[in-house]
């Protein structure tokens, strides 16, 4: 199971800042769409960080059950 | 990796205090401070009164990692101190503090800007702006 990580409005629109999900097989693209069905959070997502990585959400890239994928909106610090 | 969050708002006095401890720092000729502060914007017809801030830890010390060792080459500084709230910071209280200190001054004008714009645009810290009718709205930098 993968650890999905929701950040600002991202986990408003979820509900939650976190969840396990099994990803047997698909690819980043795939988890991100299957999310947004569920959550509708597209338009506020600006980046995805795997394993602590930033990497484009366009990235071809094969999702493993031991990886953490978070989600993040609009960053806001200072 | 040095600790940079703070729950809730950074106090004067802790301002304060990191001049202080680099008193015995004789090399330095120059320090210069950025701090942020949270504004009570107007929003229609209502006010901000705080920013709510979250981040994603892991990356964020990271980014100020990598932010601070970066700087610090490019402008050959003698120390760096940054410093961001987590949690409600309310309007009128400081939420980004950064403390940047060299031999001469030309260096700490230019570094201070470097830093302040890579934090805003590199590390994931998010803000819920609380309005005075308890709604609210997500912050996002321009």
């Amino acid at each position: 199971m993968a650890l999905i990580r929701y950040f600002g409005q991202i986990a408003e629109a979820t509900g939650c800042v976190e969840e396990k999900i099994s990803v047997g097989g698909i690819n980043l693209q795939q988890l991100l769409t299957t999310l947004d069905k569920r959550y509708n959070f597209d338009q506020y997502l600006t980046q995805v960080a795997v394993n602590h990585v930033i990497v484009g959400r366009e990235k071809d890239l094969a999702i493993k059950d031991s990886d953490e994928i978070a989600l993040l909106p609009a960053y806001a610090g200072g | 990796m040095k600790k940079v969050f703070i729950k809730g708002p950074i106090p004067p006095q802790f301002i304060a205090d990191s001049l202080a401890n680099l008193q015995t720092e004789q090399t330095i000729g120059a320090h210069n401070i950025f701090l942020g502060q949270v504004r009570a914007d107007q929003v229609n017809q209502n006010k901000v009164v705080g920013i709510d801030y979250t981040c994603y830890e892991e990356i964020a010390n990271i980014k100020f990692d990598t932010i601070r060792e970066e700087a610090s080459e490019k402008y050959k500084l003698t120390s760096i101190h940054i410093y961001h709230s987590l949690g409600v910071v309310n309007a009128g209280e400081i939420c980004l503090f950064i403390l940047v200190s060299s031999k001469r001054r030309k260096q700490v004008y230019e570094a201070t800007e470097y830093i302040v714009n890579r934090v805003k645009e590199e590390v994931p810290i998010f803000g819920k702006e609380l309005l005075d009718n308890e709604a609210h709205q997500w912050k996002v930098n321009r």
